[in-house]
């Protein structure tokens, strides 16, 4: 069968039992392309051109066996049990939006477009493209976008770039062998495996072309994919440029007090320019916290969360960042000069 | 200007498009109120990813479905996708209406939609004028209505969401399906772990509500054994045995919060749609999908918490 637009048709809807009556005219002819597109071959080098079309500027696929000893609450294939690969994407972060908080310039625009839009709505529409492409294939695919909100049961930190998080405390496995609900990757354990990025000494997921300037989102499938080899050395060097750029003092050489950074990344410190003579007066402990020298914890931070309340929250809760990222601007620069950063 | 749409269509992601001539609809339909003029509906039909049902499918995470197969389709792409094709039909110089669903919108004075917060809902809102989405999408060729109601279509099934175009420009009409998929096999009724869809098909919106919020503590792994301790009928509830009509479906719905806000007031499918997935697997089953995959999406027997779990004692109430 031809169908209108030229094309013969080779797909399932051109047979008898999907035709109707008396005519030689394929039910699905809107379709044609998308039909013809699911008996492509899928390769890891169409997933890479297209994710790059659809703007990813890094892409990488990764073997599951690299999760091995991952807690299965972490692990890819307790979201799919027959996952072959997970494959990874980065999206840049604009410098120029570090560029004005490091200049006390502008504040809301690195929230708003850095941090929300990129992973609220370009991530996702780039998902479920990527995905769509994959399932045309044949083959399921399990889209991972960052989960803000939510913490695994038994993960008692939090995201700071949300107003709060919700810990699934009630949850439990609903059957022998497989974990509570919901699972959550590791983001920064699948970024290396994918060989597109590695935890840092602060927590943020590290790219070698673009440093901490980067958002990131996975898809599991049981496609199964040539593989990327995968970071075999991190990214981070722990050169401790993060620890003494945060105004908060929220990084140690253990790693980041998620509870502490959510108190200055929304701008508890004395430099957010924001803060007025009016905010916390006559609190005892105003000069403590505006110095960055208070330690939180879960129950203090979420106290001291509603007097933080500089510029409105974005929409999908998240809190505006006023601590102008100082340490990943430290970090990008320390990369920049120590390792001649490709950007 | 019709294949210019379907191109456009495609472009912004819309994986079925039908059109209908305005013929197919009685003249007290909606639509004619929405815009006089209308010559044509256009109808937009998005995949929801099987991939996205996994999640609730082997009970490890319920995030993903929510966000990226109902929140990120009806608030981000339905739209782009229909703000970019009624303009491409304002260029040629006609008349394009869009039309998506407004979930806490509706003109019944006592429905509710699962999908939302029941309290965040403007209900007896008639001067908001909506159209019938199953009704439109079965017009304009995107499927035929399962037995549950759900639209289902030859390539993904029920795992489809869709939106309009309404329009003064007249396009050749796409055919209308001849009922082939749903053989009434009642596999939807037997899925639902909340009895919300009759053995005719009828869904009981608020008893739906209930239970896609998780009041079933058979398929809830956020449940806690003693929920509900305080009502007598909390085994039949849990059990999804319940009659919830609506004054007892709003109390239950004030109470039950086992997962937090999915954005847009949506909430998380705690169900996981199973009566779209028993759907699902059971056409694939049969082998009438077009869009095949490598692997059957069910492969064994769901799972479900023995009722065992949630019978207390006295002393833990």
């Amino acid at each position: 069968l031809i169908n209108r637009f030229g094309i013969e048709e080779s797909h399932g809807n051109s047979t008898d039992k999907n035709t109707k009556k008396g005519s030689v005219v394929p039910r699905y002819l809107p379709r044609i392309k998308r039909c013809l597109r699911k008996m492509t071959e899928l390769t890891s080098q169409l997933i890479k051109e297209r994710a790059e079309k659809l703007g990813a500027a890094v892409c990488g696929i990764g073997k599951l066996e690299l999760f091995e000893g991952e807690s299965l609450q972490r692990h890819p294939k307790s979201i799919l049990p027959n996952a072959n690969c997970i494959i990874g994407f980065g999206f840049p972060i604009p410098k120029g939006l570090y560029l004005s908080m490091e200049r006390n310039a502008s504040f809301y625009s690195y929230t708003n477009l850095g941090v929300k839009y990129n992973d609220e709505e370009f991530a996702e529409i780039f998902l479920l493209k990527m995905g769509a492409m994959i399932e045309d294939a044949g083959y399921d695919a399990c889209l991972q976008k960052s989960v803000p909100n939510l913490r695994i049961k038994g993960d008692k930190q939090t995201n700071p770039e949300v107003k709060d998080t919700y810990e699934l405390v009630h949850a439990v496995p609903v059957e022998d062998g497989k974990p509570a609900p919901d699972v959550i990757i590791d983001f920064g354990k699948a970024a290396q495996a994918c060989g597109i990025g590695s935890p840092g000494l602060s927590g943020r997921i590290l790219s070698p072309r673009y440093g901490p300037f980067m958002r990131w989102c996975f898809i599991i499938t049981d496609a199964p994919l040539a593989c990327d080899e995968p970071l075999e050395n991190s990214v981070c060097d722990r050169c401790g440029e993060c620890i003494r750029a945060c105004p908060g003092r929220a990084i140690g050489v253990d790693g980041l007090d998620t509870w502490q950074c959510a108190v200055y990344y929304r701008g508890a410190h004395k430099s957010n320019p924001l803060m007025s003579e009016e905010f916390l007066r006559g609190d005892p402990e105003r000069e403590e916290i505006i110095n960055g020298e208070k330690r939180f914890d879960a129950v203090s931070a979420r106290v001291l969360f509603p007097k933080l309340n500089f510029l409105p929250n974005t929409h999908w809760g998240y809190a505006p960042c006023l601590c102008g990222k100082k340490c990943d601007i430290a970090c990008y620069k320390h990369l920049m000069k120590e390792k001649s950063n490709e950007r | 200007m019709r294949d210019k749409i379907i191109e456009l269509a495609h472009e912004t992601e819309a994986d079925i498009i039908g059109f209908s001539p305005a013929s197919r609809f009685n003249r007290d339909d909606p639509i004619f109120t929405l815009l006089p003029e209308v010559k044509t509906v256009i109808g937009l039909g998005f995949r929801v990813l099987r991939g996205s049902y996994r999640g609730p499918e082997e009970g490890t995470t319920y995030y993903q479905y929510t966000t990226m197969g109902v929140e990120c389709l009806e608030e981000t792409v339905m739209p782009m996708a229909l703000m970019r094709v009624s303009n491409l039909i304002e260029k040629e110089g006609h008349i394009a209406l869009p039309q998506r669903r407004h979930p806490l919108i509706m003109a019944e004075e006592n429905s509710i939609n699962p999908e939302v917060y029941d309290t965040r809902i403007y209900r007896n809102v008639t001067a908001e004028c909506q159209m019938n989405f199953e009704d439109a999408a079965v017009k304009c060729g995107l499927g035929e209505l399962g037995l549950h109601g759900k639209l289902l279509c030859d390539e993904f099934g029920p795992f489809l969401r869709y939106v309009f175009i309404l329009t003064d420009a007249p396009l050749e009409g796409t055919p209308v399906y001849e009922p082939h998929l749903c053989d009434r096999c009642g596999e939807c009724v037997k899925g639902c772990p909340g009895h919300a869809i009759a053995a005719d098909g009828t869904v009981d919106k608020w008893q739906c509500a209930v239970y896609y919020k998780g009041a079933c503590g058979l398929k809830n792994p956020f449940m806690l054994p003693n929920e509900f301790a305080d009502l007598e009928d909390r085994i039949e509830i849990i059990a999804g045995d319940a009659q919830v009509f609506p004054e007892r479906a709003r109390e239950l719905l004030a109470r039950i919060g086992f997962y937090p806000d999915c954005g847009h007031s949506y909430t998380a499918s705690i169900c996981g749609r199973a009566c779209d997935t028993a759907c699902y697997c059971h056409l694939e089953k049969k082998g009438v999908l077009t869009k095949k995959f490598h692997f059957p999406f069910r492969e064994r027997e769901p799972w479900k918490f023995p009722v065992e779990d949630f019978i207390i004692s006295k002393k833990d109430v």
